[in-house]
């Protein structure tokens, strides 16, 4: 069965500042309720519809809560209000309910955590939930207490942002609401999706669901091209009225002639939806890991005395992603206590090279840096690469 | 030598343990041998099993006086690289003592026989007028060539072979790159062609001068790093040849890089610090279009290191200066602790 899954509910968090009337929980909200909340997107107010639940108002959409983006088009919110400093995500997992199946979820979740640290920038840092050590900002991966879907709140740098799962829980999940939570909307809500994807809102389970599909207005400068393997990119069946017969989204292709192009679906009141299946579920991507690193480009290094960054400098595509890397010596730079020189890694993406990551010599088990900068930086003097090839 | 293993979704892993001359069965461990001052890899053996080039240009060759040095040819075996053969200088006929064989190496298949080939160079050979030789790839073993004769006499302290370069164009034809950064004060950079065959023919040279506008002094430096590519696409190879210590502007050692092309200019350094060395490394890439996604520009890209570049107060701190696209227009300045992300 598809899951019915991804539903971004954003809570609105008392910093909905000049953005509209401002949210708080109230006790005295009987669930329900429903409204509608100005918000701002890319220099446009939209009113979005919010429904009372648990005594708090939610919006049951992908936007955040704040200025419009200055650049990124897949992330939710700006660069003051909406990244996590220092590239640290602090988070903490509450158990509730039945206590295997919550430590088991709660293994996964620290695992799919460790997965997405060891490919990004990104730290994980775990605390535990409500303790005295809790930080201003951080994500609260819970379970839902009603049978609703899984959502995450807010984006990110906003006090309390929770994540909450129902049913099976798998590392596509975990990724996926943790990448809205770092700034990611869906692929489907792209500019540019019309070339890539046929939305058919018919098919929805519910009108309102529309939210998770609607476009961003806006087209600031784009961190990838239209990624189809996204770990945001929606399957065909999310939302769906009929998980057989009625996809909210297939495969567009802007050339009628491609073969494979229609006559897949006929939903039960006749109508011929075209376009191939999206199966969706991804892992983090390829793109979605070259998002990241612009996003949240990561400090390499600082400029010393006779570190003499750019020595050396060889340019291929590492990790296979298709865009050409460039590994960079700095042959004097300090590592320990010894200058034994490293090679600083930058990664190609759609707008080019960011800072990757840094090789040194201590990668290698048993492998003393010599101090003293006489006689070790020459041995980071020559970088060379083998591309497309094994040895 | 240290090497890492590519792979997808953004990781890499060191592979095997840091090489030696002594893990890789090349030779015992010498101060100053200078193993791995010089890198390339290539399919020597054609099909797909890839080998690395080592140089080891100040090695002392047994029973033999002075730094002559020695190219090492390693394979991955599976845990551990090991040797399969070492080139020496008297197997293309160079003789003398301190040549500094395998201070610069480059791969390509210049002979399209499917094995790739090495060029070598020797900056020092015979008092440092220097020499590049050819060695094609073989089954078994390397298959000594012969040394190229740039179009120009060339004297000591030329240093001709301290950097060497080839990239081919779709036919097969192979542009061949080296430089001679001591000669006639300046600097040069030798061309030659390959149209297949194991013969390489002189092509003429490149000089600052050529460019309008420019001229080379004394010490330039120019072809102590060379690259060609075709980067433009157009299957028209373009040159570009490093003179790291040209004086830019009464700033002494900024540096420049000269790109010989349909169009040819010079590279210089913005607000140069003095002795940045503009030009010692560079690397040609497409840095923002994947080979299978849509984005971004078509074009390849050039990214220039300034190993002596001053920032604030930290001396010869070091950048990296990136070009984007055929216009050559700066792109991205890198300092080690450069990032857009949040901190």
């Amino acid at each position: 069965m598809k899951l019915r899954t991804w539903l971004i509910l954003f809570a609105l968090p008392a910093c909905a500042g000049d953005l509209g009337s401002a949210v708080e929980p109230s006790e005295e909200l009987p669930d329900g309720t429903t409204g509608v909340v100005h918000m701002e997107r890319g220099g446009q107010v939209l009113d979005v519809p919010w429904v009372a639940r648990g005594g708090e108002r939610w919006v049951d959409d992908d936007f955040s809560i704040g200025p419009p983006p200055r650049q990124e088009a897949r992330v939710a919110t700006t660069l003051t209000v909406g990244k996590w400093a220092n590239d640290h995500v602090p988070f903490c997992i509450h158990l509730t309910g039945d206590d295997a199946e919550s430590a088991s979820d709660a293994a996964l979740i620290r695992s799919s955590l460790q997965t997405l640290a060891a490919i990004s920038p990104m730290h994980f840092d775990e605390f535990t939930c409500d303790g005295a050590a809790q930080p201003a900002f951080f994500l609260d991966y819970r379970h839902r207490i009603d049978d609703g879907s899984n959502v995450t709140t807010a984006g990110m740098g906003h006090d309390g942002n929770t994540i909450q799962f129902t049913g099976t829980l798998t590392e596509h999940i975990v990724t996926h609401e943790t990448g809205h939570a770092l700034g990611y909307m869906h692929e489907q809500k792209r500019p540019d999706r019309q070339r890539y994807v046929i939305y058919t809102p018919a098919c929805l389970d519910d009108p309102d669901k529309d939210s998770q599909f609607a476009q961003v207005a806006s087209t600031p400068a784009e961190l990838t091209p239209y990624d189809r393997v996204s770990v945001m990119q929606y399957g065909s069946f999310n939302f769906s009225s009929n998980s057989t017969t009625c996809p909210t989204l297939t495969w567009g292709d802007p050339d009628p002639a491609h073969a494979t192009w229609g006559g897949k679906f006929v939903t039960p009141s006749g109508q011929h939806i075209l376009g191939e299946e999206i199966i969706g579920k991804q892992p983090w991507s390829d793109e979605d890991i070259n998002a990241t690193y612009q996003l949240y480009e990561p400090v390499l290094g600082s400029p010393e005395s006779n570190d003499r960054f750019g020595t050396a400098v060889v340019a291929a595509d590492f990790d296979g992603d298709g865009y050409d890397d460039l590994a960079v010596g700095a042959i004097g730079e300090q590592v320990g206590s010894g200058h034994g020189g490293a090679v600083l890694l930058y990664k190609g993406t759609m707008n080019g090279l960011v800072a990757w990551r840094v090789l040194q010599e201590s990668d290698f088990a048993g492998v003393t840096t010599r101090a003293g900068i006489s006689s070790a930086p020459r041995s980071r003097s020559a970088i060379s690469t083998a591309t497309a090839s094994r040895i | 030598m240290f090497a890492y293993r590519g792979q997808h979704r953004g990781k890499l892993l060191a592979v095997g343990t840091a090489n030696t001359q002594a893990s890789t069965g090349v030779g015992s461990n010498e101060t100053n041998d200078m193993f791995g001052a010089a890198l390339t890899f290539g399919h020597f053996a054609g099909g797909t099993t890839g080998y690395v080039a080592v140089g080891s240009p100040f090695e002392q060759l047994p029973g033999l006086s002075g730094s002559r040095g020695l190219v090492s040819i390693l394979r991955w075996t599976g845990s551990s690289f090991t040797s399969r053969e070492n080139l020496v200088p008297a197997s293309v006929g160079l003789t003398s003592a301190g040549g500094q064989f395998g201070a610069a190496l480059a791969t390509g298949d210049l002979d399209n026989d499917g094995k790739d080939d090495l060029l070598v160079g020797a900056p020092a050979d015979v008092v440092g007028t220097g020499a590049v030789a050819t060695f094609f790839g073989g089954a078994t073993a390397m298959v000594a060539g012969t040394t190229l004769v740039p179009s120009d006499t060339l004297a000591v302290d030329d240093r001709f072979g301290a950097s060497v370069a080839a990239a081919s164009i779709p036919g097969g034809a192979w542009g061949v790159i080296a430089g001679a950064p001591g000669h006639a004060g300046p600097g040069r950079a030798y061309k030659f062609i390959g149209l297949g065959g194991r013969t390489l023919t002189q092509a003429g040279s490149l000089a600052q001068s050529q460019i309008p506008g420019e001229t080379g002094h004394t010490g330039d430096n120019f072809g102590a790093k060379v690259a060609v590519a075709d980067f433009d696409g157009t299957g028209n190879l373009a040159f570009f040849v490093g003179a790291p210590n040209k004086p830019i502007g009464g700033v002494a050692g900024a540096g420049e890089v000269a790109v010989f092309a349909s169009t040819s200019k010079v590279i210089a350094p913005t607000s140069p610090s003095g002795n940045d060395g503009f030009g010692t490394a560079f690397a040609i890439g497409n840095f923002d279009r994947g080979a299978h996604s849509p984005g971004g520009n078509s074009q390849n890209d050039l990214a220039i290191g300034l190993p002596g570049r001053t920032l604030d107060t930290a001396s010869a701190a070091g950048k990296l200066d990136v070009y984007q696209g055929t216009s050559l227009a700066l792109w991205r300045q890198i300092y080690e602790s450069t990032s857009n992300g949040p901190q």
